[in-house]
């Protein structure tokens, strides 16, 4: 595991544990009225916001939400992208078209502006915000996943298992699936980030859920009640450090993850080969 | 002798040449004068607001053109309101209201060589049109009662009602209500379809001269040296729009601007830090006429039960609202609701205060227990309680809405009552207006603007009136007392039922003030001088442009 991995790990790994804890690690109920405008002190270590709620606290149960979002967000991502991509890329003709041209006019839309539009006429709660990034975010992971599951059906070991009478299903789950791995790995990865910042600019944008802790929300009320400029520091930038930090996080996993993962299968051959 | 001679000649000579100096004198004081004033006028006043440069219709008050003109500018109003919001004569120069109220007679600037900004001349006809106009045309709101017009003759003119109504219409309709030219009007029905160039002709002291929408900047040239007898001392306006209030201060800070406008859409009280202790800035703070409050819905339970509307108003931390609505400068609401800086303001009533342990014997007692242990109270019935806070649609201000609902809401459960924000509300426009139309709230947060304030008060909102008829209040005596109020005849009146009417919504809680505010309309001191900050509305007003000078 590279240097580059471990740290990823690290930062990923603090956030997650924020989050699962929040509630015993918050030194304060977020949701608790207070002292409004209150820089940072022993009492209140990140200050308190416009009406009296602490900032640290916020931030800790923040995480709960934009991990969530993040997470579950890619995983569903993931796997509609990765069944499309397989179903496109082994099939081709008539599925392949069909599954690129519905593809190709998903990327034509821009992501974001459809999300508001989205979220905008949905009921605004965690779950309708999930399907909303998911319904803009399934399309590059279909493109990826297609252009690899071409290159793998190609192979000899595929047309073996072809030849050999081996069905559709069984060879895209048990031979060309395994061989994603890496792929579907780093999307995944990258997914969650993505869905952190678009849950975030959602947020931020007052389309999040009211009255839910999440980091964009902290910084929508930071933003539209005048903390930035009135220079309240200790109110817009930790949820910005924390969105920064977290994707920086799962960028690291994901790129140099990617690499990792590489050079392990590279090993892998090698030790074969030289068993054989 | 010779030299007594040379004394006396010299004496003599010095005598007579006495009223040829003093003449000189005066002569060379009075150009001083003229050329101090020319010196002191100011030639380009830059004024910032958030009103797109989009709508040039006189028969509008949209856009910035719309709003600038309840500053007696393009447009010339009937009646203006000076600093202490006291009805002024403008090209209504002069009126006497019958003793019944049901006409009065009014006398128009139509001889003080007034025209329109097309060269046209303004006359007793376009005043007769203007307002005919307004009562079969636009059916205007602010004239609601005005029945006919009737010429008496090039000057005066008689205006009818269909009852009492004369002061309360005047009250109305000044600075809201212009005089429109006949020549253009005449035989146009859809005025807010109409978009010719000629429809943004008035006859008030400045016209429009450019217009750049692209840079959103309408620069307006004042049409004489004096108007209606009084010197313009602002030579050139121009109006420039800004996207929010942050990119507006930024501009004003860099000198950009010379002044914020934005009718009686203040700077958020949250901004009052960023306009505070900058040089050549003052912060232009006044007390607001206007309020945020907290209407009740009579229409639903538990918000039509006197009991649970007693314990909200205990249960409700003022403190906290203060500080959250008015920032360092908000102020405890008092039980009455009214601003204290609105004429007619009761200073016999109490500060709300907050006090839990009242809020829940009240509770208690009513009935509202909690019966199936939840931590939660059940109605009366037995049935959940789950009591909807509605906050008003505001686009610039929702981020302050959801933060009051928020805070409501916590105070609620404080108690042990559930309250939930009604989101829709906060994002949803349209929904928000159909479901307060429906008079199915429970709680609705709003907010009585200082225009509002100043001649209908925040009880428009609660009792069902022609004005606004989603008022839900339904105890006779106030409604009626409300009619009253809109109905009265002089502002000694109109203060006195005011002042009943603020006991009767403390004894009531038929609404609740959640704080007394003050309004932000900053300008800059370092070149400008002269400015005068009408209460919550600010230094650009009526009197600008006959005040203003270099500095």
């Amino acid at each position: 595991m590279n240097r580059q991995v471990k740290a990823g790990m690290t930062i990923l790994a603090v956030i997650l544990f924020v989050a699962v804890f929040a509630p015993v690690l918050s030194p304060h109920d977020p949701y608790e009225l207070g002292i409004p405008y209150q820089i940072p002190s022993s009492e209140h270590i990140l200050g308190t916001n416009d009406v009296g709620q602490d900032i640290l606290s916020e931030l800790f149960y923040g995480a709960r939400v934009s991990l969530t979002i993040g997470i579950v967000s890619a995983l569903v991502v993931t796997v509609i992208g990765t069944t499309l991509g397989i179903l496109a890329g082994y099939y081709g003709g008539k599925v392949d078209r069909i599954i690129s041209q519905l593809t190709n006019v998903a990327m034509a839309l821009p992501s974001l502006p459809l999300t508001i539009v989205l979220v905008a006429f949905m009921e605004a709660n965690l779950r309708n915000l999930i399907i909303a990034i998911c319904i803009t975010s399934w399309t590059s992971t279909v493109r990826i996943v297609r252009s690899r599951v071409m290159q793998i059906r190609e192979l000899p070991f595929v047309k073996l298992e072809t030849t050999m009478g081996a069905s559709s299903v069984y060879i895209m789950i048990r031979h060309i699936l395994p061989n994603l791995g890496e792929i579907v790995f780093v999307r995944a990865v990258m997914e969650v980030a993505n869905a952190m910042l678009t849950e975030a600019s959602l947020s931020f944008l007052g389309l999040g859920v009211l009255g839910q802790k999440s980091w964009g929300s902290i910084l929508h009320y930071a933003f539209y009640r005048n903390g930035i400029i009135n220079g309240y520091y200790w109110w817009y930038l930790p949820p910005i450090f924390c969105i920064s930090f977290s994707v920086l996080g799962f960028m690291l996993l994901g790129y140099y993850g990617k690499k990792d993962i590489k050079k392990k299968h590279k090993k892998n051959r090698k030790e074969k080969i030289s068993y054989a | 002798m010779k030299k007594k001679l040379m004394a006396l000649l010299l004496a003599v000579s010095m005598v007579a040449s006495l009223p040829t100096a003093a003449l000189a004198s005066t002569e060379s004081t009075e150009t001083e004068m003229a050329e101090k004033t020319a010196e002191k006028h100011v030639e380009l006043l830059k004024i910032g607001t958030t009103r797109a440069a989009d709508a040039f219709n006189i028969m509008t008050e949209e856009g910035s053109y719309g709003k600038m003109n309840y500053n007696s500018f393009c447009a010339a109003p009937y009646i203006q309101r000076g600093q202490d919001g006291v009805l002024e004569p403008f090209i209504m120069t002069d009126w006497e209201i019958a003793d019944d109220q049901t006409s009065l007679v009014a006398t128009f600037a139509t001889d003080q060589g007034i025209t329109w900004h097309d060269g046209e001349p303004f006359t007793i006809d376009d005043v007769i049109f203007s307002l005919e106009y307004m009562i079969n045309v636009k059916q205007s709101s602010y004239i609601t009662g005005m029945t006919t017009v009737e010429k008496i003759d090039d000057k005066t003119v008689k205006i009818n009602f269909d009852g009492p109504k004369a002061f309360g219409v005047l009250n109305s309709m000044a600075k809201f209500t212009y005089i429109y030219p006949k020549h253009i009007w005449e035989g146009i029905e859809d005025y807010k379809a109409y978009t010719g160039e000629d429809a943004m002709i008035g006859c008030g002291p400045y016209k429009v001269t450019d217009i750049d929408q692209d840079a959103q900047v309408v620069t307006y040239e004042k049409v004489a040296d004096t108007y209606l007898g009084r010197e313009i001392m602002v030579d050139k306006v121009q109006v420039r729009s800004y996207d929010s209030h942050d990119s507006l201060v930024m501009a004003l800070k860099n000198g950009e601007i010379d002044a914020m406008y934005d009718y009686s859409n203040s700077l958020d009280s949250s901004m009052q830090p960023s306009i505070t202790g900058v040089e050549g800035l003052d912060a232009g703070m006044s007390t607001n006429t206007g309020n945020f409050q907290l209407v009740f819905g009579f229409n639903v339970a538990p918000t039509n039960d006197l009991e649970f509307r007693k314990a909200v108003s205990k249960a409700l931390d003022y403190e906290l609202l203060a500080a959250t609505i008015g920032g360092a400068d908000g102020e405890i609401a008092g039980t009455g609701i009214v601003s204290s800086a609105v004429q007619g303001f009761n200073p016999d009533l109490p500060k709300n205060a907050q006090d839990v342990e009242a809020a829940k014997a009240i509770l208690d007692e009513a009935g509202y227990a909690d019966t199936n242990g939840d931590g939660l109270r059940e109605m009366p019935d037995g049935s959940e309680m789950d009591v909807l806070v509605t906050p008003q649609y505001n686009s610039t201000r929702s981020a302050l809405y959801a933060r009051i609902a928020e805070i409501l809401i916590q105070n609620l459960a404080d108690v042990g009552v559930k309250a939930s924000l009604d989101e829709e509300s906060v994002r949803n426009s349209d929904y928000c207006t159909e479901f307060r139309k429906s008079g199915q709230y429970e709680l609705y947060i709003g907010y009585t603007s200082p225009g509002v304030a100043t001649f209908d008060s925040a009880f428009m909102y609660m009792t069902p009136n022609p004005a606004n008829p989603w008022g839900t209040c339904n105890i006779t005596e106030f409604n009626e007392k409300y009619d009253a109020l809109v109905s009265s005849g002089s502002q000694e009146e109109y203060n006195a039922i005011l002042q009943e009417l603020q006991v009767m919504a403390a004894d009531n809680v038929i609404g609740i003030g959640l704080c007394w505010d003050k309004a932000y309309f900053p300008y800059r001191t370092d070149k400008i001088g002269g400015w005068i900050n009408f209460t919550g509305f600010g230094a650009i007003n009526a009197e600008t442009w006959y005040s203003l000078y270099t500095k």
